[in-house]
């Protein structure tokens, strides 16, 4: 299934508020919770984590990966963990105005 | 914030570490999917490949990451413009083509509007100079011309009128500023509000007081210029006397570095004097017919021009029910705009340049249309090409601009620096009707609308192949080759534009062609003397209109100097032909004619000495020239021109015919019955052009005027003369100094000075006309060649030989040309109309001139054909076939 614009942004806040996390890790994961609904190609990814770094949401370093592999891992910075909570209050928000939207009877 | 714009200094100074981040982080990331697939037990190969199909092509997935950031705007500019800039090279011809006609287009027409722009449009740099309005008399005797007023008509004006804040006289004379190096300059007398209706104040001390009138103080104020080179601007100096022949006179102020007189030439006020002195005497009280004051008025806030007429219209009513003189002189005046009235004469031809110079402009951004569209259509595959593998169609729009961009930024400045050498040379060239212009600049304005319009044609016609290509299908249009839209839009625009082209460059060569055979028309006239070998100088005696003569000075030094080696003759006048010096022209009454209205007759005025026709060579005709009998206290005599003896006595001849004609006597002007005792042709006093008006020449000890200018005809070079004379005159009088020492011929070229003006630039732009429209043709052939040659092939094949085609493409563009020819020839017949003012001796519709520019268009059209009809020959038919 396709990630809807912009909620890709939201998915790896998310994903990175567990733990620090380099890029096929993210991808990976997102993955994983979702049960495969969401594939998350490099096209998108590695684009999305460039924005989300200049915004200063994120913060990459250089580290070395479980496969003794260097890798890039990134960290949620403190605007990210605000960005986080806001976006999520956002979602809730649409969601359930989608919900009522969709269940009302005429 | 901080950190977006620390990223943004990151990415444009640490570019290369972030590239090289991204570089590492995708190549390790891609490791780690192989990795991974490798451990799902996949060979490696096999894991290599499915890891590719995920990255989908890790080029773009770069490309969209570094799209992604801030930042990069500025980078892909830098590359566009980087590209932009290998791809002009790689064109040369294309580009050199478009850069030349950019700039030519922009520097010609920035150049010339500078120029216009200072003389006509600047407004004059006095204190609200729209309220300013020259006023001129028009009276029965002078016919339609305007003239000046007496100062009664000054007085009555100042008294009765409602409309004006305030109105001022002018009248210019000469002076000498006696001391070490004795200087002979133009001295304007004026009534002590002068300045004050100019609305210009003193730089240093003051302007004139009311106290100053009529020689009640006598005062000075002088020209900042004067003030330094003469007296090396000691201020000092102010409120100190100043050594003058005339009177002795006090400077009492410094007029601002850029005081300039701006008077209509038709008052023969020149912009440069530098000294003003109050009228020494009171002009109210002086004679009525005597014409002198020229006026200057400013109107009362919130009155037009229109209203200030009416206003006036009044006042020359009761005027001319308060003195019969003027009732029977029929006085009326005329207001013009002070700013227009300066420019009225020279307006026609700049206007004329402007008017050239805009569709130089126009041919030039055609040109570079023509070419973009030529190129586009021909770029149309690779725009597709990179669409295909994977551009941004935002990219390619960026790239065509920054293509767009690069050219007119180079057009632009090439623009600018011809514009710039171009307005040196316009101010270097200029006539001196132009001096007026004293610090024009080049103008920005304008510089930048030129570069505007002609960006805007690139940028626009760059931009059309993209947005062609994002209409069509990819694989459709490669397939095509680029036949679509602008193709089409090409064939059809390519035919008008060319054809746009050559009726421009036709009206421009008719134009050409019309002041080259009026300069050489005014080159021809014969101006009533000879202006070869001729050396003239002013002397000037003394302030008054009639200062004490001493005759036998005079007749002293013309001795002297016809004794010099190489004079021939020597005369002296009080008006040289064609000179700056204010016209005398008063009403002369020829005896036994009844008077009337229509017997009041205006002639111009010269007391000449005996050997001044000889001199100057002006032809006898009748009778004998002056003579040593035509001396103070002799027979009032008169010689007439062949204008004034026709119209006053046709049929008859003029000899022994009397006149009263006015003098000057014992420093003021009266009527003295004279006969006429020689008749010689007509001189052109005024313009070259024009035979304006009769003439009366009456012996100088008879009338005797300063200054006075002498001429003397010489078999050497005539300014090597002058050590010797000024040698004879330091003999004399220390304090005597030479002013105007000028061979004749200059006085003719001057005046010659404005139509080679017009003629220079006329044939320059005719030349650039001509060569950009040859540029046209051959750029719009050559591409439809080009795209025509699998056609030409096809023909070929069936049969047509290399000078059929050769043909069929010539026969193409000289059609084109010939429809320009004939719609050209339409609009220089229309345009004829507004010719009148700039044509001197030949029609605006001379057959000649149109022929030359049928002779040359096609010429030019065949030039431009040339070439590709000659590729369309060379058509190889196995070659396009197959390329097809």
């Amino acid at each position: 299934m396709d990630i809807l614009q912009g909620t890709l942004d939201l998915l790896i806040l998310r994903t990175l508020e567990l733990a620090p996390m380099h890029g096929i890790g993210i991808a990976d994961r997102i993955h994983q919770v979702t049960h495969g609904t969401f594939i998350v190609k490099p096209g998108s990814l590695f684009p999305a984590l460039r924005r989300l770094e200049q915004k200063g949401w994120i913060d990459g370093k250089w580290g070395a990966s479980e496969s003794n592999r260097r890798a890039r891992y990134y960290t949620l910075t403190r605007a990210g963990h605000g960005q986080l909570a806001q976006e999520k209050r956002n979602w809730y928000r649409m969601t359930s105005a989608m919900n009522w939207m969709l269940e009302s009877e005429g | 914030m901080f950190r977006r714009l620390r990223y943004l200094f990151e990415y444009i100074f640490r570019r290369r570490s972030l590239e090289d981040d991204l570089d590492e982080e995708l190549r390790t990331s891609f490791e780690m999917v192989v990795d991974r697939f490798v451990a799902q037990g996949l060979p490696l190969a096999e894991a290599r490949r499915r890891a590719r199909l995920d990255f989908d092509g890790l080029e773009q997935v770069k490309e969209k990451v570094r799209d992604s950031l801030a930042g990069s705007t500025l980078q892909t500019t830098l590359e566009d413009v980087r590209f932009a800039w290998r791809g002009l090279r790689r064109r040369p011809s294309f580009s050199t083509v478009s850069l030349v006609t950019l700039a030519l287009g922009i520097g010609v027409t920035t150049a010339v509007f500078s120029v216009f722009y200072a003389a006509l449009l600047r407004p004059l740099p006095y204190a609200n100079p729209q309220q300013l309005v020259l006023i001129l008399g028009t009276f029965r005797g002078a016919g339609t011309a305007l003239a000046p007023v007496s100062g009664v008509i000054l007085g009555e004006i100042e008294r009765r009128n409602r409309s004006l804040a305030g109105v001022a006289g002018i009248w210019v004379g000469t002076d000498t500023f006696t001391g070490e190096n004795p200087e002979q300059v133009r001295v304007a007398q004026v009534t002590p509000n002068f300045f004050d209706v100019l609305g210009v104040g003193a730089a240093h001390g003051r302007t004139f007081m009311k106290e100053e009138e009529a020689g009640g103080r006598p005062a000075m104020v002088l020209t900042d210029g004067f003030f330094r080179s003469r007296f090396a601007a000691n201020v000092d100096l102010i409120g100190k006397g100043l050594a003058t022949r005339g009177a002795a006179t006090t400077l009492v102020g410094v007029l601002p570095a850029d005081f300039q007189l701006y008077f209509a030439p038709e008052t023969h006020v020149p912009a440069d004097v530098p000294a003003f002195i109050p009228f020494p005497y009171n002009i109210y009280a002086g004679r009525r017919d005597v014409y002198f004051i020229r006026m200057v008025a400013r109107l009362k806030p919130g009155v037009s021009i229109n209203e200030a007429r009416r206003d006036l219209d009044r006042v020359a009513a009761e005027i001319r029910g308060a003195y019969t003189d003027y009732s029977a002189e029929n006085l009326h005046f005329s207001l013009s705009g002070m700013q227009s009235a300066a420019v009225r004469d020279i307006r026609p031809a700049l206007t004329a340049l402007f008017a050239g110079a805009a569709f130089l402009l126009l041919i030039c951004c055609v040109n570079v249309t023509s070419l973009l569209l030529a190129r586009g259509s021909d770029r149309r595959k690779e725009m597709a090409l990179r669409l295909a593998i994977g551009a941004s169609r935002g990219r390619i729009v960026r790239q065509l601009l920054a293509e767009g961009a690069v050219l007119c930024l180079l057009g632009g400045a090439g623009g600018m620096a011809l514009g710039w050498a171009g307005f040196r040379a316009l101010m270097a060239i200029r006539p001196d009707r132009l001096a007026q212009i004293g610090d024009a600049r080049l103008n920005w304005p304008v510089l930048a609308f030129a570069v505007a319009v002609s960006l805007g044609a690139a940028v626009l016609f760059g931009l059309a192949p993209a947005l062609e290509s994002f209409r069509l299908d990819l694989t459709e249009s490669l397939r095509a080759g680029g036949r679509g839209w602008i193709g089409a839009l090409h064939r059809r625009a390519g035919g008008a534009l060319v054809i746009g082209e050559i009726m421009i460059a036709f009206v421009l060569v008719t134009g050409a062609a019309l002041t080259a055979r009026t300069l050489s028309k005014i080159e021809q006239v014969r101006p009533g003397f000879e202006p070869r070998h001729r050396l003239t100088f002013q002397l000037a005696f003394g302030w008054t209109l009639s200062p004490e003569m001493p005759f036998s000075t005079i007749r002293e030094w013309e001795t002297q100097f016809a004794a010099l080696p190489g004079v021939e003759h020597v005369g002296a006048t009080s008006h040289l032909p064609l000179g700056d010096f204010p016209n005398w022209y008063s009403p002369y009454r020829p005896e036994g004619i009844t008077e009337g209205h229509d017997s009041t007759r205006i002639a111009d005025h010269r007391c000449v000495t005996p050997g001044y026709f000889a001199a100057m060579g002006t032809r006898l005709l009748e009778g004998r020239y002056f003579d040593e009998q035509d001396r103070a206290g002799g027979r009032p005599v008169l010689i007439v021109d062949e204008l004034l003896a026709r119209s006053t006595w046709p049929g008859e001849s003029a000899i022994g015919k009397k006149i009263e004609a006015e003098h000057v006597i014992d420093g003021g002007f009266a009527p003295v019955s004279s006969v006429v005792v020689g008749v010689v042709e007509h001189v052109r006093n005024h313009s070259l052009t024009q035979e304006l008006r009769g003439e009366i020449y009456i012996p100088y000890e008879q009338s005797p005027r300063s200054p006075l200018t002498f001429v003397l005809e010489t078999r050497v070079e005539p300014l090597s003369l002058v050590p010797a004379i000024r040698g004879i005159l330091r003999r004399h009088d220390p304090n005597l100094a030479m002013a105007k020492v000028r061979p004749m011929t200059e006085y003719v070229a001057r005046e010659i000075a404005p139509a080679g003006f017009t003629a220079v630039l006329a044939a320059t732009f005719s030349v650039l006309a001509l060569v950009l429209a040859a540029a046209g043709i051959y750029g719009v052939l050559n591409y439809q060649v080009s795209r025509r040659l699998p056609e030409m092939g096809v023909r070929m094949a069936l049969g047509a030989d290399a000078r059929d085609l050769f043909r069929l493409v010539l026969g193409e563009g000289l059609i084109l040309a010939a429809a320009g020819a004939f719609l050209g020839a339409a609009a220089a017949l229309i345009t004829a109309r507004w010719l009148g003012a700039l044509v001197y001796g030949v029609s605006p519709r001379d057959p000649l001139s149109f022929t030359l520019a049928l002779l040359l268009l096609p010429a030019v059209a065949l030039l431009g054909c040339w070439r590709p009809a000659a590729r369309a020959a060379a058509t190889d038919p196995a070659e396009t076939i197959r390329a097809e």
